[in-house]
């Protein structure tokens, strides 16, 4: 640990080439936080408290800040600020990993040396956002103790396994980053010999790569540690008789990387292992290995850790490769500022962001919410990307739905007092610059998860981050006293605010609905809920999921409908949009905002739309950017223009709320086919038009063999050969779909890959525990598919029910009219 | 043949145009039970005693088969000019002053269900009529005993519908005796000029009393005495006395408004804003009976739950009953004992709207119902799941910028106060305000206004709760929407029914914070998930300041308007009204259009 006061604090936040922001990715088990542990007790800084300054302590903490000084570099530059980012492991909490990756330059791969697949697929999920933002990574091949203890791995053999990891790694890597064309952001795939991997054992808190061991031999073979390390990789073998180098292997020559790096760990663990006293002594001597106190009289497993330990700390190699490998803000933000900005990038902030110039205007993106000691206010918790956060500085709050030049979810606020959150304890600071961490207190209430902060009236927002899982899964929550409401809405608040991937609604029906990303998140979320955040008893519901209603056909029929009035008739007709359409409008690629032409160029393009009919786009519903599509196909009607508001209006209502059971539309395209109207202008308003359009567009939906939509998980299951059989059984009772499995080449693991629907995930855990207790799996959100007849009419009738509506789903003579 | 002037819609139209009641189930009361049912002998009585020369019939229209039966009755039997008020504006609750104005009738006689909420403007006489179905006093009895078999330890409070009200005293005083612990709710019939009950409360003081005495006071010590041996014990006089006597002095305000003026027993109260202002009618009329009713006798401003009967020295007053005075029903209670400890047994239709008002304000009781045509039942309270939906409508109103404030009732006592107040509060919660007057409320109605975010319906509270699921933008109560504007206000789960009770002075008023900074209010909304305000301090700053004169800024722009300005929003809109397309379109000659009334059109017109 480092202690430092504020002034020492604030002036490593000046030096912007020696700050390096980076989060650890790894799979599902503790060796995140073992790492995370390593670090921060190996250099985490404590601020000092100057007299009568206590520090506060901060709820749950965001971030580590680490102060690392780098050998063999001189004295003034050789001070790193290394600011960790803390994320959780489980898949169900990945929005957060998601979150932290905006805010980061950097990350630290984590991959198991001996788990089935080389890569976790919860790891590679990750590892493709973290390239997908520009985020460059340097891999740790941990659990390395593993081979060396458990498993007499032959030293060739785990050359192989390592190389195997490195390349795929880099197979995703460049899988991933295929596309990027950026020059600056090019090398990013990881190499041994480059320094970009380290091996070791977060377990036993050591690792090493080959940077050290290069520096070590360089003097024995007279060359640069430069020159020796790429040596030590790859098939570059060494005879030991002839003293030659040669590239192929033959009988008297030995793999370098076995026989420089690998043989002395063998060695010495052999030694410590036969309890052999006088190899022991001289290893220990070689190594420059002294023992202290107890540490002396330990033997076997608990000595190689010691030794381990003490001859290659965890801490310093990992710091190491993170202070050289990874990049400073000033590096990464030129390459990284034309995916964060969405203004252009020639502007004030977007140069102030390329440049990180602590003398541009203040942009800042809050990535985090974090609740203060009380719970009652939260920090907003973000990065300075330009300019300077200062207390007491005027700034403009830009909320996701801002526009610029509007003044939509635009505060403009004074913030209260900026501080720094380190490890659980926060600190009030005068100013952050950029290229650093900070947190603002006095905006929280202005924004709901995540936003930006600026001082440039011009400026854009930062891109909104897009999360790969989405909440499918919900409860009903009530509470057992009436009077309590209010507290479980303040509650329930918090809780959305604190958790990116928690939404909270309330029905029509009067039902608070909150939305997590999957079984284990929610249940979480609802302990919090109860037992800390409302602190009242609650009624919460079992799990369920959001449908969706659609369409499969196109309207069998033109549909009518007569206004109130009967003097105005509508017809329309209901088809499914063309595939893939509903998800291009989610991810943004069609949009209500792009211009007419671009867009129905693409629509032609890709969806094979009609050019003409897709110019006449009137909106999308529900809530104006739903992935419903209402078009104008009409040919010269009268007064039309002056109804497209209404029926607009009509679309978004309907759209809203389908007619099967009041869930949203999706992938449903509504064409207006003729329209006959009042000539009277006061009876062809709101009040004729908007009903009947709802009306109509019902009928539509009626019409055109409806549907419902249910979420689908995609699952990856691990397990040993004998449990398959099981799996299967479990997989095809619970309505899942097997995509492909294989055998783990070298192990008896099964991998297993199906789609599950969401609905069927719930108690899966417990499922598979029973029917095979060494399964390993995931889920992830996939996509929307049709839900069988026999099922559909069950859930409309349940969801129905919920919503206190009539079970029967309203007949189509109430939509449809003659003409 | 086109008969409509520019005026009116064609008659025919008008004439076919089919209520909601279905005429088949109607049949015409024998002309025998008329009286009974219509109490025309009391009318008669009264309007004699009144000297009313033009007296207005209002039935709901289930009721009006029998509406000219029962005006010639009325007719034959005294000199009163008799109107039949044909249309309803509002509801069959709500008393059609404006109609009966028209006719500058003195009395208006009100038959069948009621709200019995006072009258602003005109002397009115509730006519309950009966249940269609004949109630056996002896099976409610036998039913009652069923349900509640412990006779000494249960407490029952005993309530009826309105149309049941001819019977309800008779079962009651015989359950009376056998029950120690049963309370009888009395309706809180507004006591108008000369009221039957009213005029009794005057003449036969002593008979109340004793009256009051052996049935009203559950777990009186003096009652159990009487159920014993029927002794009378040195009574302390009840706590209603007090209650008679004012009430006879509203009597006479309420009939001669000129003396009240003069009374120096009515303290003036908040004068409230606009108050003075009333366009309709008498005035000073309308004020001081308002008033009248506000400090002395209008029932729900006796605080709920609280003993509201001590307001007078307590010695007087039995010392183990207080009066629990809710919405429609007088209550009375021991003193240490809440509602909520006793059960409810309600005599009358379980979908009448007073029963769900009953069970929505008092969601802890365990209510049974015998309903004439079904039978026995026990009510499933569903209240939390109704106050739920109710609190989701409350979020709305938080969301909503533009507010529509609906007057849905002209009758009913302090509407416009209670309108005027929504425009205050909400003004100052930073929304926008609209007003509207329209008479029966429908989807089509509401959806003109486009732009409106949510409307507040200050109406009768029997027809607040209205169904409007099929509606474009939600319909609220007043005291929702005083809920989400008020931040001094909290949600509890007593809910109000009663506007009249949130406006200043009411018993559940509470006051708007004056330093009250709107920015508190920014925060997540529930429905939306994005972040709202209230902050419209730029529409604020342009109608407050419509006649100032703006201060020329650097780009010389006239206006700048607000993202909630009317400007704003028409500049959202595709089409912006007429379009003139100058150059675009051939010149013709200008033809004779239509004329008359659109609705009434009987050809298109090919332009």
């Amino acid at each position: 640990m480092v202690n430092f006061t504020d002034d020492q604090i604030r002036g490593i936040m000046d030096k912007k080439a020696n700050i390096r922001i980076m989060s650890v990715i790894a799979g599902e088990d503790h060796e995140k936080s073992t790492l995370t542990d390593i670090l921060v007790s190996k250099a985490g800084i404590t601020a000092v408290s100057e007299a009568g300054i206590t520090a506060e302590k901060a709820g749950e903490s965001p971030a580590h800040s680490l102060y690392y000084e780098l050998p063999g570099t001189e004295k003034d530059d050789n001070g790193f600020l290394i600011n960790l980012i803390n994320s959780p492991g489980h898949v169900d909490f990945s929005s957060e990993v998601t979150a932290a990756l905006r805010v980061t330059d950097g990350a630290l791969v984590v991959v198991d040396y001996n788990s089935g697949r080389p890569i976790s697929d919860q790891t590679v999920t990750a590892l493709r956002q973290a390239i997908a933002e520009r985020i460059k990574p340097i891999v740790f091949i941990n659990k390395m103790d593993s081979a060396l203890s458990q498993q007499q791995v032959g030293k060739e053999d785990l050359y192989q396994i390592f190389n195997r990891i490195v390349e795929s790694t880099n197979v995703f890597i460049s899988t991933f980053g295929g596309s990027d064309e950026t020059q600056a952001f090019r090398d990013i795939q990881v190499f041994p010999n480059k320094g970009t991997v380290g091996f070791g054992s977060g377990l036993q808190g050591w690792a090493f790569s080959l940077k050290q061991f290069a520096e070590m031999y360089a003097e024995k073979f007279q060359t640069t540690a430069e020159k020796l390390i790429d040596k030590l990789w790859g098939d570059n073998f060494f005879d030991i008789g002839t003293k030659m180098w040669s590239e192929t292997k033959s009988d008297t020559n030995e793999r370098a990387f076995c026989l420089y790096v690998l043989d002395p760990i063998y060695k010495a663990r052999d030694a410590i292992m036969n309890n052999n006293k006088q190899e022991i002594e001289k290893w220990m001597k070689s190594t420059g290995v002294t023992l202290k106190g107890d540490d002396k009289d330990k033997t076997g497993v608990s000595l190689m850790e010691v030794f381990m330990r003490t001859w290659l700390p965890a801490g310093d190699t990992l710091l190491q490769m993170i202070a050289i490998h990874l990049p400073s803000p000033v590096t990464s933000q030129k390459y990284r500022m034309e995916l964060l900005y969405e203004g252009p990038k020639d502007d004030e902030a977007a140069t102030g962001i390329k440049n990180c110039d602590p003398k541009g205007p203040l942009v800042m993106y809050i990535s985090k919410m974090v609740p203060t000691s009380d719970k009652e206010k939260f920090y907003a918790f973000g990065r300075v990307f330009s300019g300077t956060v200062k207390t007491g500085q005027e700034v403009r709050i830009l909320g996701p739905n801002y526009v610029p030049g509007k003044k939509e979810d635009l505060y403009m606020k004074r913030i209260e007092r900026t501080i720094l959150l380190m490890g659980h304890h926060i600190k009030p600071i005068e100013d952050v610059p950029c290229g650093n961490f900070a947190g603002l207190s006095g905006v929280d209430q202005y924004l709901v998860k995540t936003g930006t902060i600026t001082t440039l009236a011009t400026a854009y927002n930062m891109k909104v981050i897009k999360f790969s899982v989405s909440p499918v899964v919900r409860v009903a929550v009530e509470v057992k006293k009436s009077e309590d409401l209010p507290k479980l809405v303040e509650g329930l608040k918090r809780l959305a605010k604190s958790d990116p991937m928690v939404q909270f609604i309330i029905e029509e029906s009067g039902e608070h609905i909150v939305a997590g990303a999957g079984e284990l998140h929610l249940k979480s979320r609802m302990k919090d809920l109860e037992e800390d955040l409302a602190n009242i008893p609650l009624k919460i519901s079992d799990l369920f999921v959001s449908y969706r209603e659609t369409v499969t056909k196109e309207s069998g029929v033109m549909c009518i409908s007569k206004s109130p009035n009967k003097h105005n008739i509508l017809y329309m007709r209901a088809k499914a949009c063309p595939e893939g359409l509903d998800e291009a409008i989610d991810d943004g690629d069609v949009t209500p905002r792009q211009n007419i032409k671009t867009r129905a160029g693409l629509l032609a393009d890709k969806f094979d739309m009609d050019v003409n009919e897709a110019r006449n786009i009137w909106g999308f519903g529900p809530g104006g950017t739903g992935p419903n599509l209402l078009m104008d196909v009409t040919n010269g009607v009268q007064y039309l223009n002056e109804i497209r508001d209404s029926v607009v209006t009509g679309f978004q209502w309907a759209t809203e709320k389908g007619v099967l059971c009041e869930e949203n539309m999706r992938g449903v395209l509504v064409k207006v086919h003729d329209v006959t109207l009042h000539a009277d202008a006061i009876h062809r308003g709101g009040a004729q038009i908007i009903p009947t359009t709802r009306r109509c567009i019902y009928a539509c939906q009626l019409t055109a063999s409806p549907a419902l939509l249910e979420p689908i998980y995609w699952v990856a299951i691990k397990c040993p050969e004998a449990a398959v059989g099981r799996i299967y059984i479990v997989l095809k009772r619970r309505r899942g779909q097997l995509i492909e499995y294989d055998r783990q080449p070298g192990t008896s693991w099964y991998n297993i890959k199906a789609y599950l629907p969401v609905n069927e995930s719930f108690g899966f855990t417990e499922d598979l525990r029973n029917t095979s207790g060494q399964a390993f799996y995931h889920f992830v959100f996939d996509h929307w598919s049709i839900l069988l007849e026999n099922k559909r009419d069950e859930i409309i009738s349940i969801t129905r029910k919920r919503k206190g509506l009539s079970e029967e789903v309203p007949k189509l003579d109430q939509y449809l009219d003659t003409p | 043949m086109a008969s409509s002037s520019a005026y009116y819609s064609n008659e025919e139209a008008t004439i076919q145009r089919e209520t909601d009641v279905h005429v088949a189930d109607l049949v015409a009361t024998p002309a025998e039970k008329l009286n009974e049912i219509y109490e025309i002998e009391r009318c008669v009585k009264y309007i004699k005693e009144k000297k009313c020369k033009k007296v207005s019939l209002q039935f709901p229209d289930s009721l009006l088969v029998d509406a000219s039966n029962v005006a010639k009755q009325l007719e034959n039997n005294c000199d009163a000019k008799i109107y039949i008020l044909a249309d309803t504006s509002y509801g069959h609750c709500d008393i059609d002053e404006v109609n009966a104005k028209h006719i500058t009738s003195d009395l208006l006689i009100h038959y069948g269900e009621t709200s019995l909420t006072p009258s602003a403007t005109i002397p009115t006489l509730f006519v309950f009529g009966r249940h269609p179905s004949l109630i056996d006093a002896d099976k409610v009895c036998e039913i009652f005993r069923e349900t509640y078999p412990s006779k000494c330890d249960t407490r029952v409070v005993f309530l009826h519908h309105v149309s049941c009200d001819y019977i309800a005293d008779s079962i009651a005083s015989r359950l009376v005796p056998e029950y120690p612990y049963l309370s009888v709710g009395e309706l809180n019939i507004p006591k108008d000029p000369g009221g039957a009950k009213g005029l009794q409360a005057g003449e036969e003081e002593e008979n109340i009393l004793k009256d009051l005495c052996t049935k009203s006071c559950p777990g009186c010590p003096c009652r159990l005495e009487n159920t014993d041996k029927n002794k009378k014990g040195d009574l302390t006089r009840p706590t209603e006395l007090q209650g008679s006597k004012l009430s006879e002095n509203v009597i006479k305000i309420l009939v001669h408004p000129e003396q009240t003026k003069n009374d120096s027993n009515l303290t003036r109260i908040n004068n409230i804003d606009g108050i003075t202002n009333s366009s309709t009618a008498s005035k000073e009329g309308e004020d001081v009976s308002y008033e009248a009713s506000e400090t002395t006798e209008y029932p729900t401003n006796i605080s709920n739950g609280n003993n509201s009967a001590s307001k007078e020295d307590g010695d007087t007053h039995h010392p183990d009953c207080k009066d629990y005075v809710t919405g429609f029903y007088t209550i009375p209670l021991e003193f240490d004992k809440k509602l909520s400890d006793y059960s409810i047994f309600y005599l009358g239709s379980k979908n009448a709207e007073s029963l769900r008002n009953f069970m929505l304000t008092h969601p802890t009781c365990n209510v049974h119902v015998f309903d004439p045509e079904t039978g026995i039942e026990r009510m499933q309270s569903n209240t939390n799941r109704q106050l739920m939906k109710r609190y989701y409508l409350v979020e709305k109103v938080k969301d909503a910028k533009i507010v529509g404030i609906l007057c849905g009732t002209m009758g009913v006592a302090g509407y416009l106060e209670c309108m005027n107040y929504m425009k205050k509060i909400g003004k100052a919660a930073g929304k926008k305000i609209y007003t509207f007057i329209m008479g029966k409320l429908t989807p089509e109605k509401l959806a003109n206004f486009l732009e409106i975010d949510i409307y507040v319906l200050v109406a009768n509270p029997e027809h607040n709760n209205i169904d409007v699921s099929n509606f474009y933008r939600p319909v609220v109560t007043p005291y929702e929407f005083e809920v989400a504007c008020n931040p001094s206000r909290e949600w509890s789960e007593n809910y109000v029914t009663d506007f009249r009770t949130i406006l200043p002075g009411g018993t559940n008023f509470v006051e708007f914070p004056e330093n009250y900074s709107k920015d508190d209010e920014t925060t997540m909304s529930l429905i939306s998930g994005n972040i709202r305000t209230n902050n419209n301090s730029d529409i604020e700053n342009c109608t407050e300041n419509a006649d100032a004169l703006a201060i020329r800024n650097d780009k010389t722009s006239v206006a700048v308007f607000g993202p909630n300005s009317s400007a704003q929003k028409l500049s959202e809109r595709s089409w912006k009204g007429l379009e003139q397309k100058l150059g675009e379109t051939p010149v013709t000659k200008a033809t004779k259009g239509r004329s008359g009334l659109p609705v009434s059109y009987n050809e298109m017109i090919d332009f």
